[in-house]
């Protein structure tokens, strides 16, 4: 009978050790790296494409290939804290970013001097 | 019918079995279905453990792709453009990576940016421009090869 208990005993333990183990945080992929990933590629998108030429003065055509951004991926993009992607979800008053939110310096170079701006992307709250 | 003193039927010995049966059988349904959630948790974990490996092939496979692989267009000076991929040259890259790795089977394809995932396997994508300076998602799907 105490064999048995003590079976019993370890099956139990064995049970929630591994369900414990199972549910730690290192077990899930971690999706910041991605994020971070994509972030870049937003910036390397619009870099590519021309969208930054005339900084910080958005041209239309970059606001419309951020919507598109936008209607394809969710994400929102802020450049010195400012929404530059037009739509309601990342503009309205009640909008703004989540706790997803990926905020990187970047250097721009003009024609005679270089400037730091801040880009964030995100997805909207 | 007479029975010889041995062989007669005796009430206690046949009370205690039963009450030893009734009693083993509880315990034998408790252990089973114990055995039966460990294995469901066991698969679970394992499910999630592979899943978190693919996933972690996929990003890099997709970053691979994205700024060094055979499809990044190099300009005139000899440098890689990263993000700037040239379509036709997708496919090698994705016999490359297939052949390198033996464990996954992984697809890598270039879609419009609304279009959904390929198929049903897991899928990553990155944020490219083509050869036309258009906007487009890479797509990087994988599976076990196994499955």
């Amino acid at each position: 009978m105490q064999t048995l208990e003590a079976i019993l005993s370890f099956l139990f333990f064995f049970m929630f050790a591994t369900y414990t183990l199972s549910q730690m945080d290192y077990t899930k992929p971690n999706y910041e790296l991605y994020r971070y990933q994509l972030a870049n590629d937003i910036w390397r998108c619009l870099y590519l494409t021309g969208g930054l030429s005339y900084y910080p003065l958005l041209n239309s055509e970059a606001e419309n290939k951020l919507g598109q951004i936008y209607d394809g991926t969710g994400l929102c993009v802020y450049l010195q804290g400012v929404p530059t992607t037009i739509r309601p979800n990342c503009i309205s008053s009640g909008g703004g970013c989540s706790e997803e939110k990926i905020t990187m310096k970047k250097i721009w170079f003009n024609s005679f001097s270089a400037d730091v701006m801040t880009f964030t992307v995100c997805t909207p709250k | 019918m007479s029975v010889s003193s041995n062989q007669q039927f005796n009430f206690k010995k046949a009370f205690i079995t039963y009450d030893a049966l009734l009693s083993i059988m509880p315990i034998m349904f408790l252990i089973v279905f114990i055995i039966q959630v460990m294995a469901y948790i066991n698969n679970d974990a394992i499910y999630t453990l592979q899943k978190r490996e693919l996933f972690n092939f996929l990003v890099a496979a997709a970053d691979y792709t994205v700024k060094k692989s055979d499809a990044v267009v190099v300009d005139s000076l000899g440098n890689l453009q990263p993000n700037l991929i040239d379509e036709s040259k997708l496919s090698s890259v994705n016999k490359n990576i297939s052949m390198g790795v033996s464990k996954f089977k992984i697809n890598i394809s270039l879609n419009d940016l609304t279009y959904g995932p390929p198929n049903d396997q897991i899928c990553i994508y990155r944020l490219v421009v083509d050869t036309n300076k258009e906007i487009k998602k890479l797509y990087v799907c994988g599976e076990y090869a196994n499955s």
